[in-house]
């Protein structure tokens, strides 16, 4: 086999190293054009070059760590860059999570995103994930105890007081007297799962499936009573007029002095919708702070519509029965978009359905559910609107 | 999770980041070898297929997706790499370099295959003599200078461009 002459080797390296000049460029094109073996030469040379290094750089690829690295460049806040961190955190210390306390809302998005995972039949998802479709409450140092519906006990902080106790699905905390600084706790349901919570001032908490709320254990005299929601939850909020009650779901605020309403806001909703069921609220932009002007004022009957893109309110009658029916356990569907309703079934009853039939997705659909299974709900819609399904271990499919 | 191109596709337009990952998975290691063949750099062909990616799902771009999966990636992927390498090399011998690039063909490489070819690689550099050996993977697999790999093995920079030549001459002929 034929060689390279030594300083046309010299420039073949240059050219490979991308060092070379313009003069030993215009030397090595005319060696190469000069002769059909010197171009096979190098042409020879140069497949082997990069394929030997291609292959060398295919092997010290690493595609999890490209993908850690990949999820953590992403503008759009997702789902799985919280669950592996959870898990991180869950499974290795307590110290890191204190870290990411102070961040609730993102821990929020995690851990919903987790059982969304997990309803994938996400095969690379360890059982942490499974765990984590409990009940579970966060205390002000990052430790995370998962409550059991049977539980029937004393809620105690990380120094070991009692501040209030858990009887079945039901958790209230009691009023501490002098309490100077805001200690949150963070509650968070999974999908298929209600609680309810009574906080320090009586204010009453129903949480939907799905759903997060931090707040403080105790409400400080003179400043306002503000919770952090993401999710739905139903509130009675406890009248105390000098101490509006504000509650923040991301982009959106609803300030209340005493009342009942019903506020979703889950993340892959365009809209973040306040019902508002006796008294008064007044919804803004998180952004802005509150004042008369800023805000939109709602009467009971009626529904504020929070667009979390434009930012802009737009506001309808209500149907009461329709938007609050979870609280009693009752799913009801009047209007609604098969898509949403999809949604909704996907929260109450944690599974995870595949919606193949897209024509069905934008037609709208009234139904209502008391104690059904899934099955039977879904049955149902095969009996009343001919729509076909199958079940396949933990996952639904229309077809 | 294995899904088919057709399922990714199906469920990445509902906004599905399942589907993303395991295109991700499927298709990380086999974009990376493609844009390496454009830069010749581990990093910054591991950067253009992130950036990629990453650009994939903020920017919804698989809501436009209509036709298959794979090719569409390749070609982002290589025009991406085009476009750096536009910028830092000057010099290229465009025919040539597009030659042999055909001859390495990654499209659609099963991740196994390519380890077997490393194996058989590793195997032909290890079957080397000793100093052939180190100077070869001195130079091509670790991209080092004649000078700094005469320097640290003690000879002469003829010396290690002989044994680099008797190297290419024994792997060209067991490599095809």
């Amino acid at each position: 086999m034929q060689e390279f002459p030594p300083h046309i080797f010299k420039l073949v390296t240059s050219y490979i190293n991308n060092s070379i000049s313009n003069r030993e460029f215009d030397e090595l094109t005319k060696w190469i054009n000069h002769s059909p073996e010197n171009r096979q030469l190098f042409k020879d040379y140069l497949y082997l070059y990069k394929k030997s290094r291609s292959l060398k750089f295919a092997e010290s690829l690493d595609t999890d760590k490209a993908w850690s690295k990949t999820i953590e460049k992403l503008q759009t806040p997702n789902a799985l860059k919280i669950e592996q961190e959870t898990k991180h955190k869950i499974t290795k210390s307590g110290f890191k999570f204190l870290q990411i306390l102070k961040y609730a809302s993102i821990l929020v998005v995690f851990i919903t995103t987790g059982f969304y995972v997990y309803n994938n039949n996400f095969s690379s998802q360890p059982d942490t994930v499974k765990e984590l479709n409990q009940i579970t409450l966060q205390l002000e140092n990052g430790d995370i105890q998962v409550l059991t519906d049977v539980k029937d006990e004393h809620l105690l902080n990380s120094k070991g007081e009692i501040v209030g106790e858990q009887k079945g699905n039901k958790l209230t905390y009691s009023k501490i007297k002098n309490q100077q600084e805001l200690i949150y706790n963070t509650l968070t349901i999974p999908y298929g799962k209600h609680f309810e919570i009574s906080l320090s001032d009586g204010t009453k908490v129903y949480l939907n499936a799905g759903s997060s709320l931090k707040y403080p254990v105790n409400f400080i005299n003179g400043s306002e009573r503000k919770v952090f929601l993401t999710g739905e939850a139903y509130f009675d909020v406890e009248k105390d007029a000098k101490h509006p009650f504000i509650v923040n779901s991301g982009e959106m605020n609803v300030r209340v002095l005493g009342t009942e309403f019903n506020l979703s806001s889950y993340p892959e909703d365009k809209n973040i919708k306040t019902v508002l069921v006796e008294g008064a609220v007044s919804v803004y932009n998180a952004e802005d702070a509150y004042t008369s002007s800023s805000s939109t004022k709602l009467s009971p009957g009626f529904k504020a519509s929070f667009n979390k893109g434009s930012k802009t309110v737009s506001v309808k009658k209500a149907d009461l029965d329709m938007e609050t029916a979870w609280v009693k356990g009752r799913i009801i569907f009047r209007k609604t978009l098969f898509s949403d309703i999809i949604k909704k079934l996907e929260r109450q009853y944690n599974v995870s359905i595949e919606n193949n039939n897209l024509e069905i997705g934008n037609q709208r659909f009234a139904a209502s559910f008391d104690n059904e299974t899934i099955e039977e709900v879904l049955e149902s819609f095969n009996t009343n609107f001919n729509i076909d399904y199958t079940i396949k271990e933990n996952k639904i499919i229309i077809h | 999770m294995i899904l088919t191109d057709k399922n990714i596709v199906s469920r990445l337009k509902k906004g599905d980041f399942a589907a993303y990952k395991v295109m991700f998975e499927k298709y990380y290691k086999p974009l990376c070898v493609y844009a390496f063949k454009y830069t010749d750099s581990y990093a910054l062909s591991e950067d253009i297929v992130q950036d990629f990616f990453v650009k994939f799902w903020d920017d919804k771009l698989y809501l436009k997706l209509n036709k298959k999966i794979g090719p569409y990636l390749y070609t982002s992927v290589k025009n991406n790499a085009l476009q750096v390498l536009k910028k830092q090399r000057k010099f290229h011998f465009h025919d040539i370099e597009n030659e042999v690039d055909k001859l390495i063909t990654v499209e659609n490489f099963e991740v196994n295959s390519l380890v077997s070819e490393y194996d058989k690689l590793h195997k032909e550099v290890e079957a080397l003599p000793l100093k052939c050996r180190e100077v070869f993977k001195a130079i091509v697999l670790d991209n080092q200078k004649y000078k700094d790999v005469a320097l640290k093995m003690g000879v002469t920079v003829n010396t290690v461009k002989t044994q680099h030549s008797r190297a290419l001459k024994q792997l060209r002929n067991s490599l095809g």
